[in-house]
């Protein structure tokens, strides 16, 4: 594995792929932190949801980063599409927590809360930034070119379920009485949101909750896909 | 410590036997049937693939029907069709890329090596050596082995190592080059090679194909799907041919029996004429158009080896070796 990630961790690199995704959530950090001083768990609560879409649009890149052929040649070296497809998603993972890092220690070295933060919301923020850059790569790995017969559907599929991931609290209420259950196939987002928007209110439990429902939803989400993609293997639909 | 392959010792100062004339298309009869000897004794355990009743279908146009063949070790085969015939499919379906739609590959080996060279290698941003370091470390080869590989496949396809060039800025040539050595990097117990040759020039296939007796002495199966003629290769090789999806073996093509195409090659050539009729009485079935000293001869494939093995001897110039077909 660890040889799969240095390698894609060169390809990625050196493809640029990062570029764009990487400076949009830079600058969103930049302009948010421009003024201060910022509530702690509320400022967490929007970068952390600008990391699961920023994570969702790396998991995107990555797991398309190889070109058909190069791909078919590291898969026969790794004798496992399911160990080159789990290091992709993997490391798309490990970079968008990078990212999170990034969100949760830029304000707090550069004074732009309201007050330092206590180990416990560095902690907490960095868990939430974490679990929730996994759910949006474990979602992307739905997404790409080895699923859809274009990449413009995939992209459109994309945004549509990370819209409804977003919207999930609204539909929940709009749905009739007793239909409310299906929004707990979406993505669990605003279960997290919530949480970090009112984490002086609510008890351990409930703060816990979104970091293991986002991880476990992710850990589904990307062995289901697994799953799928080695009975599938390199049989693209587009061709 | 790796050891030097007895193959590559010999393939890095240039082979001591073979002799391949005009686009590597040629190699003395001798040399051939040491080569197929030496493979033969190899190809006799239980097979190392098994293709039963496989099909092979894009939404509803079906590529591949009903193809069953068995590959021992030391084996070669060649697959030859039109474009869009089915080569590739059938040799990413061996190598396990894609599914079959119906029937079944068995491997002989729970954990057989294979090695497997796409039509092209992209453009990547990576030195052919960083390349082949991340391919040869996903694989699992031991650091020193796999330096030295690389360092001796380099050498094998004359590939300058250690260059700081990336593979964007290499030629069509070099990138198959590249790709080639990916695919044999671990000495794999069955190599698949779709059109190796594509973009290589003569002296590189000539080295290519010393490479792939090499290995398929040592005990390699090799799978190549291939356009242009390639004597050395198919002396040595079953060849197969796809049509309409189904798979054929072209020697049977060639003795009349299942196919109503016939193979026959077109040799333009200088020979004096005081050896000519020489030649022409021992291959009475060849056609022969002549102008001075240039020729244009019509071989069937079945005496062509023989053929050209007298034509050397009769200090025969080869200008040109095409391999064509015609309906019966």
């Amino acid at each position: 594995m660890k040889a799969m990630l240095e390698y894609l961790h060169r390809c990625f690199i050196r493809s640029y792929r990062f570029g764009a995704p990487t400076v949009i959530f830079a600058a969103i950090l930049a302009l948010i932190y421009s003024s201060g001083p910022n509530p702690i768990m509320e400022s967490y609560a929007f970068t952390a949801s600008m990391l699961f879409v920023v994570a969702a649009a790396i998991g995107s890149l990555m797991i398309d980063v190889e070109a058909g052929n190069q791909e078919m040649a590291t898969m026969m070296h790794a004798r496992s599409l399911v160990r080159l497809s789990g290091a992709k998603l993997l490391y798309a993972w490990i970079f968008a927590s990078v990212l999170g890092l990034l969100a949760v220690l830029y304000p707090t070295l550069l004074g732009r809360f309201e007050r330092f933060p206590m180990l416990e919301e560095l902690l907490m923020g960095l868990l939430y930034h974490v679990s929730l850059a996994g759910l949006g790569v474990s979602l992307a790995g739905w997404f790409t070119v080895k699923l859809f017969e274009s990449r413009f559907y995939a992209m459109l599929g994309l945004f549509t379920w990370i819209a409804l991931a977003f919207g999930a609290r609204g539909i929940g209420e709009a749905l009739p009485g007793g239909w409310e259950w299906l929004t707990h196939i979406l993505p669990p987002l605003q279960l997290a949101l919530h949480a970090m928007i009112f984490y002086g209110d609510i008890g351990t439990g409930a703060k816990w909750l979104p970091i293991g429902a986002a991880l476990g939803y992710g850990v589904l989400s990307a062995g289901i896909l697994l799953r799928v993609l080695h009975r599938r293997r390199l049989d693209y639909p587009g061709e | 410590m790796l050891n030097i392959r007895p193959w590559a010792a010999f393939a890095v100062s240039g082979p001591p036997k073979q002799t391949v004339i005009e686009a590597s298309t040629y190699t003395k009869k001798k040399e051939m049937s040491d080569w197929q000897a030496e493979g033969d004794s190899i190809g006799s355990a239980s097979p190392l693939l098994t293709l039963e009743n496989v099909d092979r279908s894009y939404g509803s146009r079906q590529v591949l029907a009903d193809i069953s063949l068995t590959l021992h070790r030391g084996e070669s085969m060649i697959l030859r069709g039109g474009n869009g015939s089915g080569k590739s499919t059938l040799l990413k379906l061996t190598a396990g890329i894609i599914p079959t739609s119906k029937g079944r590959v068995v491997w002989g080996e729970r954990n057989l090596r294979i090695g497997f060279a796409p039509d092209r290698l992209p453009k990547l941003r990576l030195t052919s050596e960083e390349y082949l370091t991340h391919m040869g470390k996903i694989a699992g080869m031991p650091n020193d082995d796999l330096h030295l590989r690389i360092k001796e496949l380099h050498t094998l396809l004359d590939l300058p190592a250690g260059s700081s060039s990336m593979l964007i800025h290499y030629s069509k040539g070099m990138l198959q080059k590249v790709n080639l050595m990916q695919a044999c990097l671990c000495e794999p117990d069955l190599l698949l090679l779709d059109e190796p040759f594509s973009g290589l020039d003569t002296d590189s296939s000539e080295k290519l194909l010393t490479l792939l007796h090499g290995l398929r002495v040592k005990g390699t199966a090799v799978v190549t799907a291939l356009h242009d003629p390639l004597a050395s290769w198919e002396a040595v090789s079953k060849t197969y041919r796809i049509r309409e999806g189904r798979l054929t073996l072209e020697e049977a093509a060639a003795n009349g029996e299942a196919s109503s195409v016939s193979v026959f090659y077109e040799l333009d050539g200088l020979l004096p004429e005081e050896t000519r009729q020489r030649l022409a009485n021992a291959f009475p079935n060849t056609e022969w158009s002549v102008a001075g000293n240039a020729l244009r001869c019509r071989i069937s494939a079945d005496v062509c080896r023989d053929f050209m093995h007298e034509f050397w001897a009769a200090d025969g110039t080869l200008l040109s070796l095409k391999r064509k077909e015609g309906a019966r």
